[in-house]
């Protein structure tokens, strides 16, 4: 019999000035933005998650909530998290909201001197490295 | 062979494995770990380190002998028995102070950046199978039903017993003689079934950049150690429960000796302890060690390169860490978490079971 040894990990360090519950965020985002966690897939409960990283049950549990109100995760309960789906119509006051925080960071890049064309390629990169398959929507 | 002969080779015996046991245990702990402290992985294969170790042998193999020589002549100058117990206490005084002595030399070792792998943490993305940790919760329920079972049955047949002395009742078959080995049985099978469960609960203890190896052998260990703490308790429950019925039953004439097939059980449950054992220390390591291959020189991470929340290197104390177990740093197996209140509500329960059973085991035989 084959054992498969899930091998995606979290790592944190406390030494960051990032807070934890930011790192665990932000490593769960990446890793289901990469495909590395398609959807569906079953991620540790709070209670699992919290002691094999020595942090407190709240700290773990704020950050699956962070994820969930941006969409990422689905909480039944606090044992039983998957990876959400994306969404198939996005809502439009969602797309505002990122929008707006897009173009902060997009601003933010131009002002430390990036030009227009390395923004294109930037945006492109990232989506690129971001397994992302673009259905191509037919015109009403 | 005489009895005094009986009582010394058991003795000599038990400093052999113990003292053996001492001299492998800095072999078998993860790479970054010695005599309860967090080193890194560097300095483990720096000479200095390789030095203490060494001495560690030599001072191992001085206190088998120390401890050898005051039991055996304490044996054959009056009483074996004594000498048996003085022995053992002088091994097990002179082995603690031996590892107290280590534990401070090697915190001197410790490089500045130990402390900083103490802030990191590794958690894998799984989510881990419950199945396990509802067989040995179903274990720990079967031990505490049946002994408590029996502790029930052993105080009604006392409370049975005619009240008139008679010279058909043995003298020595008093409240303490019905309770004592169904109380005993309480305690062992119940403390080997909670720490089953304590472990299925345990986290992995992960280096950085981890490899599927590494991560196999910590989830090898743990369901050996599993697999292990459930049996004992099963056995313990089987041969207790046994001799508890067969010592009530000889109180009520039912029987007139206990049956050898009862120190037989006893026999088969020393034969696993010992099998486990050698098994530990001949696949597994501690905590996996042996079984980490590639991902061995990787620094560790979490609860065991955290100096600070262990004292002298054996008792974990985290108040930030939810864990009620944590992987021991050395010796095999692992630590209960003493900030958690549920460690402490657990270890006093079983302080004070310990301690009613020594007050009526002198009470029996002192009086």
């Amino acid at each position: 019999m084959v054992y498969n040894v899930c091998m995606i990990t979290l790592t944190i360090d406390r030494g960051l000035k990032d807070s934890v519950y930011q790192q665990v965020a932000d490593q769960i985002r990446n890793l289901i933005a990469s495909g590395n966690l398609p959807p569906g897939t079953a991620l540790p409960s709070v209670r699992q998650l919290a002691r094999d990283l020595s942090v407190n049950l709240n700290t773990i549990a704020r950050a699956y909530r962070a994820l969930k109100s941006e969409g990422f995760l689905e909480i039944k309960d606090r044992s039983n998290v998957t990876v959400a789906a994306p969404a198939k119509n996005v809502e439009e006051s969602v797309q505002e909201k990122l929008v707006q925080q897009l173009r902060v960071t997009l601003l933010k890049l131009l002002q430390a001197g990036v030009t227009t064309d390395g923004l294109l390629a930037l945006i492109q990169n990232e989506v690129g490295e971001m397994n992302i398959e673009i259905e191509e929507k037919e015109d009403d | 062979m005489t009895e005094a002969m009986v009582i010394n080779s058991f003795f000599i015996v038990r400093v052999i494995i113990v003292g053996g046991l001492l001299m492998l245990l800095p072999r078998l702990m993860r790479k970054g770990l010695l005599f309860g402290v967090y080193v890194g992985e560097e300095v483990i294969s720096e000479e200095k380190a390789r030095r203490l170790k060494r001495s560690w042998l030599r001072d191992c193999i001085f206190v088998m002998l120390f401890s050898l020589v005051i039991g055996l002549s304490i044996s054959f100058i009056g009483n074996p028995l004594a000498g048996n117990l003085t022995g053992t206490v002088v091994l097990i005084c002179t082995a603690i102070a031996l590892y107290i002595v280590y534990y401070y030399k090697t915190r001197k070792l410790i490089p500045a950046s130990a402390m900083r792998q103490a802030q990191k943490s590794v958690a894998v993305l799984d989510k881990q199978d419950q199945s396990g940790l509802n067989r040995v919760r179903i274990i720990l329920g079967i031990c505490l039903i049946v002994s408590l079972t029996i502790i029930y049955y052993a105080l009604h047949t006392y409370y049975q017993l005619p009240k008139s002395t008679s010279s058909e009742v043995p003298a020595y078959f008093g409240f303490i003689d019905y309770l004592f080995i169904p109380l005993l049985n309480l305690i062992f099978s119940s403390v080997f079934a909670f720490y089953a469960v304590f472990i299925a609960g345990a986290k992995r203890t992960l280096r950085e950049r981890t490899d599927a190896q590494s991560i196999k052998a910590q989830d090898a260990f743990k369901k050996f150690f599993i697999r292990m703490f459930s049996i004992i308790a099963v056995l313990f429950c089987l041969t207790l429960s046994q001799l508890s019925i067969q010592i009530i039953q000889l109180g009520s004439f039912d029987i007139k000796e206990i049956s050898v097939g009862t120190w037989f059980s006893f026999v088969a449950l020393f034969i696993f302890m010992m099998g486990s054992l050698i098994r530990i220390i001949r696949t597994y390591g501690q905590g996996g060690a042996l079984r980490e291959h590639g991902s061995k020189n990787m620094p560790l991470t979490g609860s065991l390169t955290d100096n600070e929340h262990w004292l002298l290197g054996l008792f974990y104390f985290d108040k930030s860490d939810p864990s009620l177990v944590a992987e021991k740093r050395f010796g095999f197996g692992y630590s209960l978490n003493y900030a958690n209140h549920w460690a402490v509500i657990f270890t006093v329960t079983q302080l004070t079971l310990l301690i009613i059973l020594i007050v009526m085991a002198v009470l029996r035989f002192a009086f």
